[in-house]
């Protein structure tokens, strides 16, 4: 009976790291939305991981893994805003509260979208790619972008704006292609 | 389209990068409370956001398993397979999983992690002898790092980032504070790592929340020099004497007897932001270096160089925002486009005694860009000829303008400056005046660019 017992922990605790680990960019999105950008972002979600694995004994593996975290990602982001003056704040409560309540009613499956989003890409004018390239892959601010192509920030802002809205357009049509057929 | 919605455009990114205006990051803040639609909108650009950055590796190391940070090159984008994209999340549960069982094993137990940050690039490098090579992606704690050559960017959890160009030798001491002994770093750092110090053999340099780089002689002095907001620093052999404050378009040398000298001029490129302090010394350049009669040894202003960097919308001086623009929606004069060009100091255009020497290593067709509201001074309208061309300059690239679009070739120009040009005929010095004489501070400097020749006509 000792046997069977520690496999059916071990069992517990390897599903329940399978669903932690499987959730990370979606927890990663979720706190990235309420905390709007900020570079503390990988550290919430380090202090959401730990609460989670701390309270993994408390999940009920009947039910959806994802919206049981969100409350512990959401926790840490207050928690992490608490420890920030007003002024650098994104933004108030009450907006992040929306954004939360918001964000769990639109979740979306993400694998489907990150292949949608590989084809949606390829489909990018070059100077688009140029441009998500230099924003995401070399990590440059617009600030810095702006001033490689020696035009103005906010003109850049848009045009990323721009190239975003693209791809979301694309990998919604694509989505609705997939489930046509 | 709403104006609401082009607010959101125009902010977003910017507030991502923690670069808006409280002003900016008060009206999203509204229309996202206010209006539902803007709300969903803002939830899928950042969903999107978060996916291209995960998508492009740009999320910290530690959530990346090791075999996927052994390639340093950056990934192109158009290059992701499908296959390596969809693998990533198998990596990446393979990766928590150790974090997370790691955490519960020993976190509680020791107490936080001593990670500090991690290589964000690792580009050419050659490491020192002895220095076990670090991964682009990697995450380091407190170490030394010391190289050869190539450039090493170390991203630091707090907010700083820090590039080493060439042979360097850096301790990371902890989290807010690095000590150089030899080599060239520089610094950007986010508002949450103000505070951040780089310690030198000769000076304390405490980061005000700015872009500053220092480049440490071993033995000889350090140069410390603000290219964005400002700096303290604390000389090593003067402590008594108290913090010295640098603002944008100032450098110092530090002596380690503690003496200051002036450093003259900062070449900096625009395309690789590597910088370097004092004559040029480099065979391609064609300005070798540049000085003028009015400031003492102690004087910080430095001229920036700026090789191959004139185009639309670069920074005019080294101590005011104002950019040169093109006049007309054909451009910048084609003669003039990736020149190498000097940043001035536009409140030398009051300065009546004002003299630069320009030293030049090659015959060079030298171009003064001056404002056509200024007089023309003799040492100008003698010796050089009109083009016949004119740039602009944006006066106040940061101010909103109503009614005004910024982003267009030929808008948003504030002055008039002719382009004039004089054929250098042999390599050496060129002797430049002030601006004309008329009501101070009513008035521009000059800007100075210059396109090296084989011959002239």
């Amino acid at each position: 009976m000792q046997g069977r017992s520690t496999t059916s922990t071990d069992d517990r605790a390897r599903q329940f790291a399978e669903l932690l680990t499987g959730s990370q960019r979606r927890l990663y999105a979720y706190i990235n939305t309420l905390l709007g950008g900020s570079s503390a972002v990988a550290d919430v979600l380090q202090d959401t991981n730990v609460d989670l694995w701390a309270k993994s004994d408390e999940f009920d593996s009947t039910r959806p893994f994802l919206p049981w975290a969100y409350r512990f990602a959401y926790y840490r982001v207050m928690a992490h805003r608490k420890t920030l003056s007003r002024s650098r704040l994104v933004f108030d409560d009450r907006v992040v509260d929306r954004l939360a309540a918001r964000y769990e009613q639109t979740d979306a499956d993400p694998d489907r979208r990150l292949k949608a989003l590989n084809h949606c890409i390829g489909k990018l004018p070059e100077h688009h790619q140029d441009l998500i390239e230099q924003r995401y892959t070399h990590k440059r601010a617009v600030r810095a972008i702006a001033e490689r192509l020696a035009e103005p920030a906010n003109r850049v802002a848009v045009r990323l704006f721009g190239i975003r809205s693209a791809l979301l357009s694309c990998i919604k049509t694509r989505l609705a292609a997939e489930g046509a057929t | 389209m709403s104006g609401s919605k082009r607010r959101i455009e125009q902010s977003l990114d910017l507030l991502l990068d923690q670069q808006c205006e409280d002003e900016q990051r008060q009206q999203i803040e509204k229309l996202l409370a206010d209006d539902p639609a803007l709300l969903d909108e803002y939830i899928e650009h950042m969903r999107l956001h978060s996916m291209l950055q995960w998508h492009c590796e740009t999320v910290p190391a530690r959530f990346i398993a090791e075999d996927e940070t052994e390639n340093p090159e950056p990934m192109r984008i158009r290059r992701r397979s499908i296959p390596r994209a969809l693998a990533r999340p198998l990596l990446v549960a393979a990766a928590v999983l150790v974090i997370v069982i790691g955490l519960a094993a020993t976190w509680f137990a020791s107490g936080p992690s001593p990670e500090i940050g991690w290589a964000s690039r690792v580009d050419g490098v050659t490491w020192s002898d002895g220095q076990p090579p670090i991964t682009q992606g990697a995450s380091f704690s407190s170490t030394r790092f010391r190289t050869d050559g190539g450039q090493l960017e170390l991203q630091f959890k707090s907010g700083a980032t820090l590039r080493c160009d060439g042979p360097s030798v850096v301790d990371v001491l902890s989290g807010m504070r690095v000590r150089v002994t030899q080599g060239q770093v520089s610094v950007r750092i986010a508002e949450s790592a103000k505070g951040f110090v780089v310690e030198t053999p000769d000076a304390e340099v405490v980061d005000l929340g700015t872009e500053f780089g220092v480049h440490v002689r071993k033995g000889e002095h350090t140069d410390v020099v603000v290219f964005d907001g400002e700096v303290d620093v604390q000389r090593s052999a003067r402590k008594a004497e108290g913090r010295q404050r640098l603002i944008k378009g100032e450098a110092i040398r530090v002596d380690s007897r503690g003496d200051l000298q002036r450093v003259m001029q900062v070449t900096r490129s625009a395309e690789t932001e590597i910088w370097s302090v004092g004559e040029s010394v480099s065979p391609s350049s064609v300005i070798h270096g540049i000085r003028d009669n009015l400031r003492t040894a102690d004087a910080k202003k430095y001229y920036e160089i700026v090789p191959g960097g004139f185009r639309e919308g670069v920074k005019a001086y080294v101590d005011r925002g104002h950019l040169w623009k093109s006049m007309t929606a054909d451009g910048m004069p084609a003669f003039l486009h990736g020149a190498d060009y000097i940043k001035t100091f536009n409140r030398d255009r009051d300065e009546g005694a004002l003299e630069i020497r320009l030293k030049l290593a090659r015959l060079a067709d030298v171009y003064v860009l001056y404002n056509d509201k200024s007089p023309l001074p003799p040492w100008l309208d003698e010796s050089f000829a009109d083009t016949g061309d004119d740039v602009g300059l944006d006066g106040y690239p940061d101010r909103v303008k109503k009614d005004r679009d910024l982003s267009g070739l030929g808008k948003s120009i504030d002055a008039v400056f002719s382009v004039w040009r004089l054929a250098v005929q042999e390599p050496g010095e060129l002797l430049l005046g002030s601006v004309g004489a008329t009501q101070r501070g009513k008035q521009s400097m000059y800007g100075i660019v210059v396109v090296p020749v084989e011959r002239h006509e």
